[in-house]
């Protein structure tokens, strides 16, 4: 296979967009002058960089560190190219979801363990579902 | 690498797709032509879409009057070459027309003014389409874009209104005075655009290819001597081996030192480098942290 297609799914802050920019990161995707972007926009404490900023490219989700809207990024390593959806959890942005869903082989669900699973986690699995994507992983 | 040869072909296929359904299902669509490697390579995939038919839209430039004038040659020579209808916008048009005001500064960028010479374009041709080589991997505004992106009667994108767009279904119904982006080679990467131009031998003004070029030192960054940009008495004036990763406007667009001559070079390049092509090379990007943001909502592709 030539290229995967990714999204990943599962409620709001379950940790969705800081997966995929830490896979971004630790496979040394990230250009040195959009580190230093992450770095002055980082505004939790005691974080050095927030990652999950790397696909929250609205002004509106920076501020209200949610996502909106799919962002897509594409890495590779030597054997396969790669594309990830980071997909918003919020409910009222499923219809966003529900695109990048679409165009995935592969869905990755998050679940936060102090919370289990939320009605966005299911509702997302099913979406995943009836797209008709045929491999998941849940984590 | 055999890999990656099949996966241009893909992104080929949807690109032409693309450009397909747009004259299928548009009236009167244009492809924003502005002379760069990405809107030479859709050309290129417009002929592959389209031939032996003539395209079923005219090439348009936004033309800032800041241009490189290696990209205005290259320009009307494809146009002339592949015998394709070119309509040339002017900014310093909407400038008169419009009494615009100049963006203060060393740098000027005629990006904003841009976007009243494109609604004009559109509105004086009816245009209900405009096809651009925007890439999602290029900036983080773009990273969020449907390949049809839906604009209202201002050309302005709202990314809180953007339509489903499921598999390879474009929806592409407007109501009248609407427009929609179209960006064929969203999920090409910079890497693949430089395969595709090899595998093709592609044509691209010489710009993009190590040559000797006076530039000023900005912070870091090269930006060549123009008529548009004089050397102060402070500034530090070098003659460089250099090339354009990207070809934006003479103004905001800054060089970078390269001894790269042919394209497998420039693909090294690319390879190994750790900076990404706008944050090396876009001076009007790093005006604001949201900058790309802002032009698209004032209605910028």
């Amino acid at each position: 296979m030539n290229t995967l297609k990714f999204i990943t799914a599962g409620n709001v802050d379950d940790g969705k967009s800081t997966l995929i920019g830490r896979l971004l990161y630790d496979s040394d995707s990230i250009h040195t002058d959009q580190l230093g972007v992450l770095q002055q926009q980082t505004k939790q404490e005691g974080v050095d960089i927030d990652l999950s900023l790397i696909t929250d490219g609205l002004r509106a989700e920076r501020e209200q560190g949610i996502t909106i809207d799919i962002a897509y990024k594409y890495f590779s390593t030597k054997k396969r190219k790669f594309i990830i959806a980071d997909a918003p959890g919020h409910e009222q942005y499923t219809r966003n979801m529900i695109t990048g869903a679409s165009n995935s082989d592969l869905i990755i669900i998050l679940i936060d363990a102090r919370k289990g699973i939320t009605t966005q986690t299911k509702r997302h699995a099913s979406i995943g579902s009836l797209i008709g994507i045929k491999k998941a992983i849940i984590g | 690498m055999e890999n990656s040869k099949d996966y241009l072909n893909q992104l080929e296929d949807e690109a032409i797709y693309i450009l397909r359904e747009t004259a299928a299902q548009f009236e009167r669509p244009a492809l924003l032509f502005s002379g760069g490697k990405d809107s030479i390579v859709l050309v290129h995939l417009a002929l592959k879409a389209f031939r032996p038919g003539k395209f079923p839209f005219p090439l348009v430039h936004i033309d800032t009057g800041h241009n490189f004038p290696e990209a205005i040659a290259f320009r009307d020579y494809l146009a002339n070459k592949i015998g394709e209808k070119l309509i040339v916008a002017s900014v310093e048009d909407s400038i008169l027309k419009y009494n615009l005001k100049e963006t203060p500064g060393r740098f000027p960028s005629r990006n904003s003014l841009q976007t009243y010479a494109l609604l004009d374009a559109i509105q004086d041709n009816q245009f209900d389409a405009c096809i651009g080589g925007a890439r999602r991997d290029e900036e983080k505004a773009r990273a969020k874009e449907r390949i049809f992106s839906v604009r209202d009667d201002f050309g302005q994108w709202d990314p809180k209104l953007q339509r489903p767009e499921l598999w390879n279904i474009l929806n592409g119904k407007i109501d009248k005075g609407h427009n929609v982006r179209v960006f064929p080679i969203s999920n090409w990467t910079e890497l693949d655009v430089w395969n595709y131009i090899q595998k093709y031998e592609i044509e691209l003004p010489n710009l993009y290819f190590a040559h000797d070029r006076e530039c000023i030192v900005h912070q870091d960054k090269l930006v060549a001597t123009s008529d548009f940009i004089r050397p102060l008495p402070t500034d530090e004036v070098v003659i460089k081996q250099v090339r354009y990763r990207t070809v934006g406007d003479m103004t905001c667009t800054a060089a970078v030192p390269s001894d790269a001559a042919t394209i497998q070079d420039i693909i090294d390049d690319i390879i190994v480098t750790r900076i990404s092509e706008r944050g090396q090379t876009r001076l009007d990007d790093q005006l604001s942290e949201a900058a790309m943001e802002d032009r698209k909502k004032q209605g910028y592709f």
